[in-house]
């Protein structure tokens, strides 16, 4: 029953997706264009808003395998960037940039 | 030969009220004066307080004609003037053209008709030569052709060397004779220099700001050049770093090069190349551009995925599977959607998911052993294994696919 009881409380099937990112393997970068090019931090925030030095600030969205980010950075420039996420035990762990070259954001909290 | 009218004026500098500028929007500058040279390029542009249109041309400028009277140049779409009393806005001149430079005489000759020799595109119709200087070569309206040879024609090797834009004059323009369009970067005094000639392979100009705003972010301004329509690019200098590729080169090329190790390390494939049609044929291209229609966004970015139930669906699309996975950019420029993919040859791409090194060209690690195998140039029969893993080059290659979406 202990167990049974340890389990419920686990949320299962429920995913985590807030935290804090940081972006590794950004070197080979200036080849590709719009992908930060630094060891910038993500925070993706329980209530759909993220915040970031290279994407400014804005609203995320999770749909299975994939997160967008709605961004409105200073000035006219609006848009928004797709990529797929790498999941561990239900939790979001890795927000994928650009696979081949493991440029990634990593979760650090 | 220098830029002096018949009565000797020659625009040198420019102090004018404040306007909205163009290309440099936010860059907090100090003086009001800007400097051209002899044909009429812009020097020294600090003040950021005109308007610029796409060829940056400021779309109003005045100065001091040789006779002591002040004068306005107002260019219209093409870059050509007319001439304007900067205190009755009365039209002292004015001339309409077709498309590569013969006057069309539409309207009747404004009476007096000044003698201002700056016209067509702005540049100097020389005397009586019915020829227009452009700085570094004649242009004949007459017969739309140079009468010099392109001092950069080993860069248009399928166009004649007297060739005006590309026989495009609609879509191009050439700022000085030498080369059409292109890509500019700003040398230590500030001003735009051109590098090269790739925003004319799709009718882009590139302008490159390495710490845009003091951020530390290296920028590109994007513009089109049938509108004038702009965005901005993140890293925009170095992808346009790579190759210019031919239109025979194909996928199986770039593999190949991937895996022997030749080729070069970054090639750029434009327009209508047949890569870019095949991209944009795909199911997972069309669904990203239709998203991306559907919104207010001026640029989106996508992860495309073909791996791995997709490859049942592309079939004989061996573009889509050679990419596998790739980045895929929309920026809007004006009305037209500029679209870039951008895929890498890596160890990774095909010991996919698993702990392996990509290596750079720098590292050196071209052909080490002999095969001891045969290699197939086909993907399909590409299967590494510990006779041949060492035996090939696999250090990374990259492709950035440039096109307008139709």
């Amino acid at each position: 029953m202990i167990f049974l009881f340890s389990i419920s409380s686990c949320h299962v099937g429920e995913k985590v997706f807030d935290g804090k990112f940081v972006v590794e393997n950004y070197d080979y970068v200036p080849f590709i264009t719009d992908l930060p090019f630094f060891a910038d931090e993500l925070e993706l925030f329980s209530d759909g808003t993220f915040k970031s030095s290279y994407w400014g600030t804005g609203d995320y969205e999770i749909e299975s395998s994939q997160i967008t980010l709605d961004y409105k950075k200073r000035g006219s420039i609006r848009g928004s960037a797709r990529f797929s996420l790498r999941y561990e035990m239900g939790r979001v762990e890795e927000i994928i940039l650009f696979d081949l070259e493991g440029h990634v954001y990593k979760r650090i909290e | 030969m220098c830029g002096c009218g018949s009565h000797g004026e020659k625009l040198e500098t420019i102090e004018d009220g404040a306007h909205e500028n163009y290309l440099n929007f936010g860059f907090p500058l100090p003086t009001a004066h800007y400097t051209y040279d002899g044909i009429g390029n812009v020097l020294n542009d600090d003040q950021q307080s005109m308007s610029y249109n796409a060829f940056n041309f400021p779309n109003t400028i005045s100065t001091t004609s040789g006779y002591g009277a002040e004068i306005s140049y107002r260019t219209d779409g093409s870059n050509s003037t007319s001439l304007n009393d900067p205190n009755t806005a009365e039209i002292l001149q004015r001339e309409l053209y077709y498309p590569f430079g013969m006057s069309f005489r539409g309207t009747a000759p404004l009476e007096p008709e000044p003698d201002q020799d700056f016209l067509y595109n702005g540049k100097e119709l020389v005397g009586e030569t019915g020829l227009y200087d452009y700085g570094a070569r004649y242009y004949d309206p007459a017969v739309s052709r140079w009468m010099g040879v392109d001092p950069l024609a080993y860069e248009y090797g399928a166009w004649s060397p007297y060739n005006y834009v590309l026989n495009n004059p609609m879509l191009h323009f050439d700022p000085d004779g030498r080369s059409v369009d292109g890509e500019y970067e700003k040398d230590e005094d500030g001003n735009w220099v051109k590098v090269s000639d790739k925003g004319d392979h799709i009718g882009v100009d590139f302008y490159h700001h390495d710490t845009f705003r003091g951020s530390g972010k290296q920028m590109t301004l994007a513009v089109d050049q049938m509108s004038g329509s702009y965005n901005w690019i993140t890293n925009g200098r170095s992808v346009l770093r790579g190759e210019s590729r031919q239109d025979d080169i194909g996928w199986q090329e770039v593999f190949d090069e991937w895996k022997f190790g030749t080729g070069p390390e970054r090639s750029l494939f434009w327009g209508s190349h047949p890569s870019n049609v095949s991209i944009s044929k795909h199911y997972n291209f069309l669904d990203a551009h239709d998203e991306f229609l559907a919104s207010e966004d001026s640029k989106a970015g996508f992860s495309v995925n073909f791996w791995p139930d997709d490859y049942v669906w592309t079939g004989t699309d061996m573009q889509s599977q050679m990419m596998g996975s790739y980045n895929l950019s929309f920026y809007r420029l004006g009305e037209r959607v500029l679209a870039l993919a951008q895929d890498s040859k890596s160890r990774q791409s095909f010991y996919y998911r698993m702990d392996v090194t990509n290596y750079s060209r720098s590292e050196g690690r071209y052909i080490t052993k002999a095969p001891t195998i045969p290699m197939s140039t086909g993907m399909g029969t590409y299967l590494p294994g510990p006779s041949n893993v060492y035996s090939l080059s696999e250090t990374n290659t990259y492709q950035t696919y440039m096109f307008f979406v139709r």
